[in-house]
């Protein structure tokens, strides 16, 4: 199975081809599913474009975000999204992405299609130095056709290598990934391509008989020469090996991550941290490809993650409560951590605002301090008769100024605890959501938040950091819809 | 309150859910109702025609297809129509079409589109509205093979007739004189079998001028247009109206003999097949999208004896035409126009005309000679000629027809969504309102009572006079035929102020010329007058008129009067015609009117033209149908008052314009309801009347007791809104359950009692 791509439609998505005709197809399919057995036979969109300078380039998030539907189910507001360009005179390029109603910051560049693998071939047979290994082409890739390669070597082991990469600055972080399937142990490397041949960085796999994408990053060094990447074996292996893929690391793409902010928390790298009210719970959403990717609770019980192939599981959520205090990831090898912060309060009774976050995946922020509930009402009036021309009487009990509802609104204004510097980003993500939901209780209630500034608050200038947000309710007070 | 407004489309979102638009929150809908837009067709197809702006939401976005993104080629037509229905409140208030107009953009983002919702009968109105009632398809109604004579001597009542009528000289009928030699003039009773040369003697050809049932144009504008129409429509007395195909001699066409090529054969050339082409005996068919593409050029050449005029036509149309034998024509190319090529011929008299036709397949561009072939056919006109209605139809577009149906009968019409139009008569109309008492939902707070728009004359009237017969009326009356004027004088005996209303029906209305036995005249016996009329469509000098569009009723001959019929040199014998009449009498003889009479093509009160001693008092068309109208807009005892409302949105539907409004006890007709379905707010525009419902308007039961010596007829329209006549024996009585008033009686002699 492939790795599947998640992008995040609120911001732009492009998509380029370049082709030397007069006009590239863009076909756009979007369902909801699974990925290979639900794809629609005819394409959604069809757009088309003139290249210029040698491109075409197709924006297609808004077109892809249109298919996204939230409630307050966690696997909702997710849909997958296949494109083919095509200018009939080279192959044509196809991508397929879940995507989910997250975003980008302008800060982080733009999301593209385009991924500039640093490695100049990805032909193994013709392209990549080999040494006592036999490699094979036209075996069978994870997305079916026949662009796979198997290589094997014998008992005293062999290596393939790519000697050809340029560009690439000394002591530049750089990731190396590529899908690989079949029997053996064998080592991802990157070394130095010349002088005493240092090793930069590694990973030893052992290899499974599914297609796994699997990610080996690190800092190349300063010796003047340029890194080379190699799959090495000191014993027998016969794997099948499928898009070899070198970027720097800022351009890499996280197939599998969790869905909330990640800092160097604790000291660890790639951790996040999640509040949960006490007597709550929340949950951490995360998006994984990997088959057989586990989580560890701090219990030391580790769930295995069985890959998944539709639309609505492919973002998953652990739930957590106040009984937990971390959950470790192993996306194949690539940890993550979450810290669990319990958050308690004996005089108020908390109140959680679901939201979609970032990434488009659902997640609560517990509020439990002070919170309060008004209403307001707009009404105007208008004057009548009430005489009775039969009886000839007044009908004093009946209103002769009748009065007219014409609006009425519901509104919530709540107090966080006073918080950690690092959930401000998380307060961030809840001002930018456009899908909150309170709970209190049993209720869930769909809202607005109609607070509409955020002071980004640091320990060095605010000290303790407390905010106070208000909601509306989505809907009348009073049940007016037809 | 809001009413809740909702978009529903007939499309499929994708999505699975109904296809509802999103709204944003505060858009409006304002709808107004008038009295008056039902009594004027060109008001009456005029539906909701306005611009929302809707968000730029996901599913408006799918619906739209993101309409700004150019780069998508499956996306939506702009000029393409949504199907699409209004509710309001869950309720369908409008049925009609969605287009785009534009999106409105936010740093390269759409926030919102605007589309327009255009009411299926606003677009049923942009196309009848430029349609004229030569567009409608007659071809029915055409005689293929016409003979004048024949077609005159046929008294059948069907859809085209004939009725006496003459274009230019004066019809006069002398069974003394066979040439009455008056200058101008003919006589045409049947004297014996011996023509007179100088159109003196007889009925000609020249002379026969079509009518076509208003029944036949009603049917063919409801099939053209998928609408249908009920109530009056139905009724005699309006689809057994007849309008003249009256056009000019000069501006007349399709009496010639002309025939169509039906033995296309190749003849010569290159033999190779066609790519957008097919030949068939009667027509060339052109495919424009043919695969390659490919264009046609075609033109003719024809050798004949005698005169003749050949036609290519494509599609109907004439591209290409020759004269003169042995001439050929130019090239026509169909371009991008895929259609039918026919070819004709035209002549005065049977000519054999040998065409050959030269069809050339070429490229789209033109660039390369592509295949030539030449094909022959024979075309003989013969001897019969042929009646086409579309060559005949006066100059009028069908809202203009409809106008003058409305006005002549005082009609209103409503439109429901599936363009079904139900006509009634204004009274009977009115008379089905009911009384509502609406103080409670009425601001009383703060309104004004203002004078309404009181008339003090009144004039209905036709087109102006141009032929002999309205001339000489109107030297003699003073007054148009058909034409009724009044000002009202106050109680001090002065002339109100106030303006004048004015009906103006743009028909032309002419008096029928009855004849009479000038021998008769001549020889001082008193001045008989035969049971038999004309129309004439010349002026005093005998010069033929282009008329304004004609109404006429028709009615049979009485066989004691044949007519001499000039076919060229030799008379025929006509004893079964068809006669027009200014009365409606199913067809029948009017010359008795009392007996038969029940409506009449006037406004004042006329004499009958074939009886002038017969009574016809009360069937004109202000009699039956503008009383209680007129009633209403004279009544001084009236005010103008608008009134601020919050009617529930199930009374706005309930209340029709018929309805009177009880507001604080005191009575309101109903001129518009304007309702706001944003804030719920109902403007009413009303007017303060003295009684609850005008007797006119009412619905009673009359009984009528025939005092007199003879039978008592009488006119009146019935409860279910037709016009209806009834006799009374002498002595007896009969319980009349009518709307408003009897409309006319045979004679004086009767009591009146409602009960």
């Amino acid at each position: 199975m492939p790795n599947y791509r998640n992008i995040n439609v609120r911001s732009p998505f492009f998509t380029q081809k370049a082709t030397t005709g007069s006009v590239v197809n863009c076909e756009i399919r979007l369902w909801k599913g699974d990925v290979v057995t639900d794809l629609p036979t005819n394409y959604t969109y069809l757009l088309s474009k003139e290249p210029t300078a040698g491109k075409s380039t197709f924006e297609v998030a808004e077109l892809a975000r249109d298919f996204l539907s939230h409630n307050t189910d966690l696997s909702s507001g997710f849909a997958w999204m296949q494109i083919i360009l095509k200018d009939t005179i080279v192959a044509d390029d196809t991508f397929t992405y879940l995507v989910s109603e997250g975003y980008s910051l302008s800060t982080e560049g733009l999301q593209s299609s385009n991924v500039n693998n640093l490695i100049p071939s990805i032909d193994l047979q013709n392209d990549w130095y080999q040494s006592t290994i036999t490699t094979t082409s036209g075996v069978t890739s994870p997305i079916g056709d026949t662009s796979a390669y198997n290589i094997l070597t014998q008992s005293g082991g062999g290596y393939i290598s790519n000697n050809s990469i340029q560009n690439i600055t000394e002591g530049s972080d750089i990731t190396f990934s590529v899908y690989l399937k079949g029997s053996g142990v064998i080592k991802l490397l990157v070394q130095e391509n010349g002088g005493d041949y240092s090793s930069y960085f590694f990973r030893d796999i052992t290899l499974s008989g599914t297609w796994v994408r699997y990610e080996v990053s690190g800092t190349t060094l300063v010796d003047g020469n340029s890194p080379r990447i190699v799959m090495i074996s000191q014993s027998i292996i016969n794997a099948d090996v499928w898009t070899p893929l070198l970027t720097n690391s800022e351009d890499a793409i996280s197939y599998d991550f969790v869905g909330l902010p990640t800092a160097t928390i604790n000291g660890l790298a790639n951790s996040s941290r999640i509040m949960v009210a006490d007597g709550g719970t929340n949950s951490i959403p995360y998006f994984s490809n990997s088959d057989g990717s586990i989580y560890t609770v701090d219990d030391g019980i580790s769930v295995i993650i069985p890959a998944t192939t539709t639309s609505t599981t492919m973002v998953k959520a652990k739930l957590v409560d106040a009984n937990d205090t971390t959950i470790d990831f192993d996306f194949n090898g690539d940890s993550r951590r979450v810290f669990v912060d319990v958050l308690r309060c004996s005089k108020f009774d908390a109140v959680n605002l679901l939201y979609v976050n970032k990434f488009g995946f659902k997640t609560k922020f517990p509020f439990i301090l002070k919170s309060t509930e008004k209403i307001s009402v707009e009404s105007d009036s208008f004057s009548r008769s009430t005489v009775d021309y039969g009886a000839l009487t007044l009908n004093t009990s009946s209103h002769s100024s009748r009065k007219r509802i014409k609006d009425t609104k519901q509104a919530f204004v709540l107090n966080s605890d006073w918080i950690a510097e690092y959930y401000v980003s998380q307060f961030e993500e809840l001002m930018l959501s456009e899908y909150v939901w309170l709970e209190k209780g049993s209720l869930t209630l769909p809202v607005n938040i109609t607070t509409s500034k955020l002071d980004k608050k640091t320990h060095i200038n605010d000290k303790l950091i407390n905010y106070s947000i208000e909601v509306e309710t989505a809907s009348n007070y009073i049940n007016t819809i037809r | 309150m809001k009413i809740p407004i909702q978009i529903l489309l007939s499309v499929d979102d994708s999505l699975g859910q109904p296809p509802i638009l999103d709204m944003f929150k505060d858009e409006s809908i304002t709808i107004k109702k008038m009295v008056k837009d039902l009594n004027d067709p060109k008001k009456l197809f005029t539906s909701l025609s306005r611009s929302f702006s809707i968000p730029a939401s996901k599913k408006n976005n799918i619906i739209f297809k993101h309409y700004y993104n150019i780069d998508i080629i499956n996306g939506l037509d702009s000029r393409e129509l949504i199907p699409c229905k209004i509710l309001i409140n869950n309720v369908t208030q409008e049925v009609g079409n969605l287009s785009i107009e534009g999106v409105k953009m936010s740093n390269g983002k759409a926030m919102s589109y605007n589309v327009r919702y255009i009411g299926k009968l606003s677009e049923l109105s942009r196309k009848i509205g430029q349609d004229k009632l030569s567009t409608l398809d007659f071809s029915s109604s055409n005689i293929s093979t016409f003979s004048a004579v024949t077609h005159f001597s046929d008294n059948t009542v069907r859809d085209l007739v004939f009725p006496l009528a003459s274009r230019s000289k004066r019809m006069l009928y002398d069974l003394t004189n066979k040439d009455i030699n008056i200058e101008g003039a003919k006589n045409i009773s049947f004297r014996d079998y011996t023509a007179i040369s100088g159109d003196k003697y007889g009925v000609t050809d020249q002379d026969l001028i079509g009518a076509l049932k208003v029944g036949t144009i009603l049917d063919n504008i409801a099939s053209a247009y998928s609408i249908s129409f009920s109530g009056v429509f139905d009724e005699t007395y309006v689809r057994d109206l007849y309008l003249w195909l009256h056009k000019t001699d000069k501006e007349r066409a399709g009496e010639k003999q002309d025939a169509l090529s039906t033995d296309i054969a190749f003849s010569s050339g290159n033999t190779n097949s066609f790519n957008s082409t097919i030949v068939y005996n009667d027509y060339i068919k052109f495919f424009a999208n043919s695969y390659p593409k490919r264009d046609l050029g075609v033109k003719i050449q024809g050798n004949w004896t005698g005169e003749a005029t050949v036609f290519v036509k494509f599609n109907g149309a004439i591209v290409r035409q020759i004269d003169t034998s042995g001439s050929s024509t130019a090239y026509y190319y169909m371009r991008n126009t895929s259609g039918n090529l026919t070819f004709s011929a035209e002549s005065d008299s049977s000519i054999t005309i040998n065409l050959n036709i030269t069809v050339a397949e070429i490229p789209a561009d033109l660039s390369i000679s592509g295949i030539a072939k030449l094909y022959t056919s024979t075309i003989n006109t013969g001897n019969a000629g042929h009646y086409q209605v579309v060559n005949n139809l006066p100059t009028m577009k069908i809202l203009d027809f409809l106008s003058s149906l409305f006005k002549m009968f005082n009609i209103v019409a409503e439109v429901d969504e599936a363009l079904n139009i139900k006509t009634t008569h204004f009274d009977h109309f009115m008379s089905n309102g009911v009384s509502r008492d609406i103080s409670e939902y009425v601001d009383t707070s703060s309104y004004n009572v203002n004078r309404p728009n009181v008339f003090s004359s009144m004039r209905f009237k036709f087109a102006d006079p141009k032929v002999a017969m309205e001339i000489g009326y109107e030297k003699v009356n003073g007054k148009q035929y058909g034409e009724l004027e009044y000002d009202l004088i106050g109680q001090t005996g002065v002339k109100l102020s106030g303006n004048e209303y004015t009906l103006d029906i743009p028909n032309q209305r002419v008096p029928l010329e009855p004849l009479l036995d000038l021998s008769y005249v001549s020889s001082g016996f008193p001045v008989v007058f035969f049971p038999l009329v004309y129309s004439q469509f010349s002026d005093l000098k005998g010069a033929e008129q282009q008329t304004k569009p004609m109404f006429t009723y028709i009615a049979k001959n009485y066989p004691s009067n044949p007519l001499s019929y000039d076919t060229g040199g030799t008379i025929t014998r006509v004893t079964e015609y068809i006669t027009p009449s200014n009365v409606f009498t199913d067809d029948f003889e009017p010359s008795d009117i009392p007996a038969t009479g029940l409506l009449g093509l006037y406004f004042g009160e006329e004499l009958n033209e074939y009886n002038a001693i017969d009574s016809t008092v009360g069937l004109g068309l202000f009699n039956n149908f503008y009383k209680g109208l007129t009633a209403m807009m004279f009544d001084e005892d009236k005010r103008s008052v608008v009134f601020k409302s919050f009617l529930p949105s199930s009374l706005v539907k309930q209340i029709t314009l018929s309805d009177t409004l009880t507001i604080n006890n005191s009575f309101y007709s109903i001129n518009s309801i304007e309702t706001n379905y944003l804030n719920g707010e109902s403007k009413l525009d009303l007017t303060l009347v003295g009684m609850s419902k005008l007797s006119y308007f009412t619905k009673k039961t009359i009984r009528v007791t025939n005092t007199g010596a003879v039978d008592l007829r009488i006119t009146y329209l019935n409860q279910s809104g037709v016009l209806e006549e009834a006799t009374i024996l002498i002595g007896n009585f009969s319980d009349i359950a009518l709307v408003g008033e009897i409309s006319s009686f045979s004679n004086s002699e009767y009591t009146l009692v409602e009960i």
